[in-house]
């Protein structure tokens, strides 16, 4: 159980919600798969929880080529990936790294919006979204803002979020089709928090070529590897262009040991797999 | 044979899957006061002054005690029968705190609310000693981890408090430095010495550690605990905290999986004590944090080992030195350590000297205690790791060079005699033993000689496959006793009392099929009732793989004898002699006369010759014989990463008669999966001043259902005289090949030796690339 006294509400609409969210010790709620675990261990004892989940405006899920991908904070993971084909068609390395969060039954209540919201350097489905350029749409009381996702998060567990503040949408630009891959070491195949999590993007791959490469876990917030991508962009991928490539998504990280693993390895694998995924994505042929 | 060797449906399966309120939290009572208790954010410390008196002023809170109000006398919390093997140094609170976790003060409110709200309101003025977190450095150390001159131990089990030493052991058959200097010097042997580490790992059990008390209308102490040991329970209880045994019962519900976790006594000293001083009912239920922080972990062992050998693959010996870590307190100190060799050792009988020496030191670490496989997967994964690499020195196929040395039936070795569980062990003939064949088919159902013969690459992944072979034992000899009580029903049934501890493994439903079998009757009219000390005779508990060799004997006795009685009855209401009654399971006849049970039974009740039948049966094991195991892993290492996927797994079992065949395969399947989380996943981490990081389930990782290789598990099946209706043993044989079998495959696929459990792909990656930059 969850070892404290606290009040639980669900508005049903912004309004009402920041209402209660002006109250002292309220936290916004959506799938409670991070939050509810930090309470029942009393690392958050919040005084209010504001559950968002049964706002309408925050289900909402839109696809045009101009507007790009428009995902509702409400929205659970497993919704968004079986019941929005263009995730999968248009945005394939996001669509991958979702799939890879918790388990089945940690995505029937997860959103998008609480992974980036929760701030951890391990969010599994933040550096792919990072390679499509992602913006977070921001409401209060006293009106609205879109950040970049790039400039989101602040630190383990910090982001730029001020009281009152919630997250109303995610943003995904639509450039063109995309390849990649979302590669996750963990310990065990479900369940489990990334040792590392590599999103390597190419944005129009037959056409302009712009290879992205973003972390998880290796440094104290997701990282684009931009020196990377500046270093690639233009170039034949050789054995030696692809080396240094690698090498600049490494120096892009600055990992530490915990449970999951040690500094050393975390270094190591940064450059691994970026090359491993240009292998495997069949751009390359070497070893990683 | 018609109710045994045949899987039917656990007796309780229904009631577990429809979600029935059956375990300890279930059946609480709704008022029970609840206990929350304070523990040590240090290592080591001495608690100068505990101030609780703004505890007590929050509202709602019953009770709060610390070491000044409880009884201090030294107990060890085991679970072992009298007098036990482990030095008794553990009090229900004390004045020093040992680890990160240890109690330091019990808090009883009306409910968890005003409990932690008045954890928060303990003052505790601690002076911080310095602790001990590297058991390589704690034999001597200057800090003394048990200064207290209350601690001991019942009977000689080399304890050293003073040198921080729980317990200490050693045995040498033949002279084994002559043998090493012998073989230094022979050009025609071969002699390996190897250093390896095996790990802590935490029982994970779905159902945490929970037991509630109430006084009854007689004025005694019940206590219902998620226990492996009732008797125990009852016995260490009224030790403590004087209170006789006749004035308390223990009773045991369902349990939601113990693995050895739960043999100990961990919160039921606790509930009863509350609930003595109150007279109120009381429970308390471990949060997953304190099962990790504040239970038992499995030893972590530190094993030097040597083996020398001919050339031609006959092992010569066998040189074995543990360095075993206790943590806090010395439960099952002693015994971890012995069945890292008796458990072991005899496996290759023929050597002409073999020795085993060990210490068990203590730590300011969370303590170890019972964890299946106890001792033996850790001597396996080493003498197994070893026998590879020895094979690879030989250059002899690693099959082959088992089956020039293993044990085969009709053979004996000296350790059976010399290592028991903290004492002398017995004498004993392997009656049954099919490990010669469990080889052989291990080796046929993995395709090992043509998969050995070529390498498999796929890109950067390698296969291999590994190889590794097991023993257990079945229940501890002339030590473990059981019981059993049947009694007839008016409708022809029985009820089976058992004070053996069905812990999640079926044994409830495999007694009712013994019993059954010899009866002549169908299992459904066994009615089980088990592991209540008021209504059930005596059972040591579920532990060191017991209860179908132990129990099953005790209920096959008390089987034969009531159907004597039946027989003799029946004779009676026919006017013949007992001699010739016959029985088919539902009618007893004598030439042209018969009587149903039922009748008959009906006929005792009420009308004639009225009795009530009841049986009884004791049955202590005057051997452990052996079940056995060979296994093949296949794995695939992944040489950019390190990882380590088992891809195969087939292990081919001798367990003599598998009573229940399906509840035997799902005991060595899970067994087989908590191996496998000891080889590859499983990590122990602590902080630098000694708190354990991996103290939740987001931390400590045991593998997931995607981490299932395929599994292959076959009975060879052998008939064990001295076993009911020829079983033996399953509950712990499958867990200890994993570790060997991986490591062995993974030094096949990739030619790198890891010998520190568990092998993360940090480690194979380090060890692949020849380390890593820091």
């Amino acid at each position: 159980m969850i070892p404290f006294r606290f009040s639980y509400h669900k508005p049903s609409s912004l309004s009402e919600a920041f209402e209660i969210l002006s109250e002292d010790g309220a936290v916004p709620m959506l799938g409670g798969t991070d939050l509810v675990v930090k309470m029942r261990a009393k690392r958050v004892t919040p005084k209010v929880v504001v559950d968002l989940k049964f706002i309408d405006e925050l289900h909402n899920v839109s696809f045009s080529e101009d507007e790009g991908l428009v995902i509702g904070a409400a929205v659970t993971m497993n919704e968004l990936i079986e019941d929005f084909a263009v995730v999968k068609e248009r945005f394939p390395v996001f669509y991958q790294a979702i799939k890879k969060v918790g388990a089945y039954q940690t995505r029937n209540r997860a959103t998008v919006a609480g992974n980036i919201a929760n701030s951890s350097p391990a969010a599994d489905s933040v550096p792919p979204l990072l390679t499509y350029n992602a913006k977070v749409k921001v409401v209060s009381a006293d009106g609205e803002r879109l950040v970049e996702l790039k400039d989101f998060f602040t630190g383990p567990g910090r982001n730029v979020l001020k009281p009152g503040e919630i997250i109303h949408s995610i943003i995904v630009p639509y450039e063109s089709p995309s390849i990649g891959m979302y590669y996750k070491i963990s310990r065990i195949k479900a369940v489990d928090l990334s040792t590392i999590g590599v999103a390597l993007t190419i944005i129009d791959p037959d056409g302009k070529r712009d290879i992205r490469v973003a972390l998880a876990s290796v440094a104290p917030t997701p990282v684009r590897a931009f020196k990377a991508e500046d270093y690639i962009r233009d170039k034949e991928l050789s054995a030696s262009s692809v080396e240094r490539f690698a090498e600049l998504v490494q120096e892009s990280t600055s990992p530490i040991t915990d449970a999951r693993g040690s500094k050393e390895y975390r270094w190591e694998m940064a450059k691994v797999l970026p090359k491993r995924i240009l292998r495997e994505l069949g751009l390359f042929e070497g070893v990683a | 044979m018609d109710q045994v060797k045949k899987s039917i449906i656990k007796k309780d399966a229904f009631a577990l899957i429809s979600g029935m309120p059956v375990y300890t939290d279930d059946l609480a009572p709704k008022d029970a006061l609840v206990i929350k208790i304070l523990r040590s954010p240090h290592p080591f410390a001495r608690i100068k002054n505990i101030d609780v008196s703004e505890a007590l002023k929050v509202k709602g809170v019953e009770l709060v005690l610390t070491h000044k109000d409880v009884p201090r006398k030294p107990i060890t919390r085991a679970g072992q029968g009298y007098p036990e093997p482990s030095p008794y140094d553990k009090f229900i609170l004390d004045e020093y705190v040992r680890y990160v976790g240890d109690e330091v003060a019990i808090v009883a409110a009306e409910d968890e609310f005003a409990a932690e709200e008045a954890l928060k309101k303990i003052k505790v003025d601690y002076e911080i000693l310095e602790p001990v977190l590297d058991f390589e450095e704690a034999e001597c150390n200057t800090s003394i981890i048990h200064p207290e001159k209350e601690a001991f131990s019942q009977f000689d089990i080399g304890y050293m408090p003073e040198k921080n030493i729980a317990a200490s052991y050693s045995m040498e058959v033949g002279d084994v430095d002559k043998l090493i200097e012998e073989c230094e010097k022979d050009p025609d042997c071969v002699l390996i010495k190897r250093r390896y580490y095996t790990q802590a790992q935490a029982h994970v059990m779905l159902e945490p550690h929970a037991s509630f008390a109430y006084i009854d209308l007689h004025g005694r102490l019940v206590i219902v605990s998620s226990t492996q040991t009732p008797f125990h329970v009852r016995r260490q209880v009224s030790m403590v905290l004087d209170i006789p045994i006749k004035s308390i019962r223990v009773i045991k519900p369902r349990i939601g999986g113990g693995f050895g976790g739960k043999q100990a006594l961990h919160g039921e000293l606790i509930t009863a004590l509350v609930t003595w001083k109150t007279k109120k009912p009381s429970k308390l239920v471990y949060t997953r944090r304190e099962v990790f922080e504040a239970t038992y972990t499995r030893h972590p062992m530190r094993f030097d080992i040597t083996l020398g050998a001919k050339k031609d693959g006959t092992l010569k010996l066998i040189d074995v030195e543990v360095l075993s870590d206790t943590g806090a307190y010395g439960e099952h100190a002693l015994t971890t350590l012995m069945v890292a060799g008796s458990k072991t050792l005899p496996l290759y009988n023929k050597v002409e000297g073999v020795r085993f020496r060990g210490k068990v030191v203590y730590t300011n670490k969370v303590p170890a205690g019972a964890y299946r496989g106890y001792g033996a997967i850790q001597g396996n994964f080493v003498l197994e790791s070893a026998m590879d690499e020895l094979a690879q020195e030989l250059g002899i196929d690693p099959v082959d060079l088992r089956l020039k040395n293993v044990i085969r039936e009709g053979e004996t070795s000296p350790i059976f005699k010399i290592m028991g569980e903290g004492r002398e062990g017995v004498e004993m003939i392997v009656r049954s033993c099919k490990l010669e064949e469990a080889i052989k088919r291990v080796v046929e159902l993995s395709g090992w000689k043509e998969k050995r013969s070529k390498s498999e690459r796929n890109g950067s992944k390698v296969r291999g496959l590994g190889f590794a072979i097991a023993m257990q034992g079945s229940g501890i000899a002339n030590i473990d006793m059981a019981s059993a009580i049947l009694k007839l029903n008016d409708d022809g049934s029985f009820n089976l009392l058992v004070g053996a501890t069905d812990l999640g493994t079926g044994s409830d439903t495999i007694l009712a099929q013994i019993a059954a079998e010899e009866l002549g009757v169908s299992t459904d009219d066994i009615i089980v009732y088990s592991s209540d000390t008021d209504l059930t005779p005596f059972d040591t508990g579920a532990y060191a793989s017991s209860t179908t060799y132990v129990s099953g004997n005790a209920v096959r006795l008390a089987a034969k004898k009531m159907l004597k009685l039946i027989k003799e009855e029946a004779a009676k209401m026919l006017n013949v002699s007992p001699d010739e009654i016959t029985w088919d399971g539902k009618v007893l006849r004598a030439g042209d006369k018969e009587i149903s049970l039922k009748d008959l039974a009906t006929k005792l009740y009420y009308t004639e010759n009225q009795k009530q039948l009841v049986a009884d049966a004791s049955f202590v094991g005057p051997e452990s014989p052996p079940p056995y195991a060979a296994t093949i892993a296949e794995v695939e290492v992944d040489t950019e990463t390190g990882k380590v996927d088992v891809l195969k797994y087939y292990t081919v079992l001798d367990i003599g008669t598998p009573i229940n065949p399906n509840l035997a395969k799902v005991q060595v399947e899970g067994a087989t999966m908590q191996g496998l989380g000891m080889t590859l996943y499983e990590d122990v981490k602590y902080s630098g001043t000694g708190r354990l990081l991996t103290n939740n389930l987001m931390y400590y990782k045991i593998p997931s259902r995607l981490d299932v290789p395929e599994i292959h598990v076959e009975f060879l099946e052998s008939y064990e005289p001295t076993g009911p209706f020829g079983a033996k043993s399953v509950a712990e044989i499958g867990i200890d090949t994993p570790p060997a079998a991986v490591a062995n495959a993974i030094y096949s696929a990739v030619g790198v030796r890891i010998r520190e459990l568990p092998i993360t792909p940090e480690k194979v990656f380090s060890a692949l690339k020849g380390g890593m930059k820091s």
